[in-house]
């Protein structure tokens, strides 16, 4: 539980990290883009380095990092088909319930976040 | 790097594929039909209303029914379909054509109207010129609208219950905006069913049919000659000292090239029985749409273009005021948003049964997109039992997020910009939601309508504050019927 907890923390914060995967994308962008300029390999391999660094950092952590906790949850004791009585609990769905697709409707159009929870994630214009 | 993680998934897929599956016992995946009617009441209200570029009044009434109707076929797939309709009326949406009388979009073949009052005949000779405000509906044809959706999945179960196919489609319409979707998923269960990871890719291709605010749609059909023809013909318009003036030219508006809106979405889901009391799930997406991304109705206000308005001139100075009953100002343009957009939101549930009578439901999850919005969400439900055929569940959400790069509020953009909206939903903002709900659940299906029985019913109350003064109420009610 203490790992799980900790892992979830360390992904916030390195998603609240200044740099972004929009940064990066960009950068890279216009990196190349000096590149196809200046039509010289030299300048290219030049910047490659920082490049990889930055893009890779991030996602190197995130991609271990996951790796990590999902060999560490493997290892939790393993919870047996007569010991799910509690689990199975109507309560215990990981899911949002039917009766909550109305709030997140409008929450989907009354605010810019959606998705992340396993629900729609497209389709229809929210423009009301 | 890259063929490390190569190396790395290819372990982790033997691994999936060299589970054990047990084949021993067998169950219905779905034992029999079950029928849920479901319905909900919306209303809200506020004061920064997209249509009138950031202020006016924001009410807004919903009311939603639908059907959710999943067939067991054979042991091993269910069919599910959801039909349902939404009905609103919308002060905001109404004021794409807020004049109390003739405007030419209602009859240019553009925009249905309901009113019989309304042609398309200029102006002149009546004996009341027409007026507006941003802080009251007009009854133009989009105050009223309904969307209707028909959704359909089907999924698939190995004989082990292992391992978990499906697929679904959507289409739903809506006066100006019709959407289609496709999508289909993996589910593959190990560890004896203590651990799953899923995997599913969805894409919804929508077409707008744009709707114009009156002023703009009269430029685009008539040209710089427009003040002397169709709507606009003998109707005065005035300046911001309250003089008439032939001066109003919205130079800035175009009519989007772009129709089509496509959203395309990856999803990757991990859940895990931690503890006998303890699961948790993890689902992270990667989306990204693009084509036309902005609202055709949405008008801008620009700072640094002379002001121009219908209606009465002593109002003219509280135009800004939900005092003003009759005045409106006349857009610059209409909103502009880049044409691509790119989302990741990553999302984790933790449930927690605490003992027989109290449950704690939680969730998280963060947002960032290439607009320069980044939000958390925080979701905490208590359901308690009070007995076994009742659950109460009070619950709290809280939300905040980063204003987009694009917005600004009423008349703080400027003509220079590429891209500006004054929609206060892209603003920074933080909201609560607080509420509860009520569920009965009859554990022997004992009240019967034909062959099927009642198994719950589930009633939610929420209301919803958000930090720039919006406020929602939501009531949603379901029943839920299974087949004998």
């Amino acid at each position: 539980m203490l790992i799980l907890f900790l892992y979830f923390l360390w992904l916030t914060l390195i998603l609240k990290k200044k740099i972004s995967f929009f940064q990066v994308k960009q950068q890279v962008r216009s990196r190349t883009k000096v590149y196809f300029l200046s039509l010289s390999r030299f300048n290219y391999l030049s910047l490659y380095p920082s490049i990889t660094q930055i893009k890779n950092r991030p996602m190197k952590k995130i991609v271990l990092g996951s790796i990590l906790v999902l060999s560490s949850l493997q290892s939790c004791a393993v919870v047996e088909e007569y010991e799910k009585v509690y689990v199975n609990d109507p309560d215990m769905v990981l899911t949002a319930r039917s009766s909550e697709r109305f709030e997140n409707a409008f929450q989907v159009y009354r605010e810019a976040a959606v998705g992340g929870n396993g629900g729609k994630t497209g389709g229809g214009c929210g423009c009301n | 790097m890259r063929n490390k993680l190569s190396l790395v998934l290819f372990c982790f897929s033997l691994t999936l594929l060299a589970q054990n599956e047990n084949s021993d016992y067998k169950k219905k995946v779905l034992e029999s039909s079950e029928m849920e009617f479901l319905s909900s009441y919306y209303t809200q209200d506020g004061t920064h209303s997209v249509i009138g570029g950031g202020i006016g009044t924001e009410k807004l009434n919903d009311e939603t029914a639908s059907i959710i109707l999943s067939t067991p076929l054979g042991d091993d797939a269910v069919l599910t379909m959801d039909v349902g309709i939404s009905a609103y009326s919308s002060a905001s949406s109404s004021n794409t054509n807020p004049f109390s009388s003739t405007g030419a979009s209602q009859g240019g073949g553009e925009e249905e109207d309901d009113d019989d009052d309304r042609g398309d005949e200029g102006h002149g000779g009546k004996a009341t010129p027409p007026t507006g405000t941003p802080w009251q509906a007009s009854s133009g044809a989009s105050k009223t609208d309904e969307l209707i959706y028909i959704n359909g999945s089907y999924s698939h179960s190995s004989k082990s219950r292992n391992f978990i196919w499906n697929a679904h489609a959507a289409v739903s319409n809506e006066y100006d905006y019709t959407s289609l979707g496709l999508g289909a998923g993996i589910s593959k269960l190990f560890n004896k069913k203590n651990t799953e990871i899923s995997l599913s890719a969805s894409a919804y291709l929508d077409t707008w049919r744009p709707i114009y605010p009156t002023e703009l749609h009269e430029f685009e059909s008539y040209g710089s000659n427009f003040l002397n023809q169709g709507f606009f013909s003998g109707v005065t318009v005035l300046d911001q000292s309250g003089n008439a003036s032939g001066a109003y030219l919205p130079t800035q508006f175009s009519s989007y090239q772009q129709v089509n809106r496509n959203s395309y979405a990856l999803t990757l889901g991990f859940s895990q029985i931690v503890l006998k009391k303890l699961q948790i799930a993890l689902s992270a997406d990667i989306l990204t749409q693009n084509g036309l991304l902005s609202t055709p109705y949405h008008r801008i206000y620009f700072a640094d273009k002379p002001q121009y308005f219908i209606g009465n001139a002593s109002s003219i100075a509280n135009y800004a005021s939900p005092q003003n009953k009759d005045v409106f100002r006349l857009a610059d343009d209409v909103e502009r948003l880049p044409n691509t957009r790119f989302k990741i939101p990553v999302g984790v549930r933790l449930n927690y049964y605490m003992n027989a009578s109290f449950t704690l439901r939680t969730f998280y999850r963060y947002y960032s997109d290439d607009w320069g919005i980044t939000s958390q969400t925080v979701n905490f439900e208590l359901p308690v039992k009070l007995n076994r055929s009742f659950t109460i569940a009070p619950m709290y959400r809280f939300y905040t997020q980063t204003q987009a790069t694009y917005f600004a509020p009423y008349n703080q953009h400027v003509s220079t910009e590429i891209y500006y909206t004054s929609d206060y939903d892209l603003s920074a903002f933080h909201s609560s939601q607080i509420g509860g709900s009520i569920s009965y659940t009859d554990l022997f299906t004992t009240f019967k309508i034909g062959s099927f029985g009642l198994k719950n019913i589930d009633l939610r109350y929420n209301r919803y504050t958000r930090s720039d003064l919006l406020t929602a109420n939501i009531v949603s009610f379901s029943v839920k019927f299974v087949g004998n």
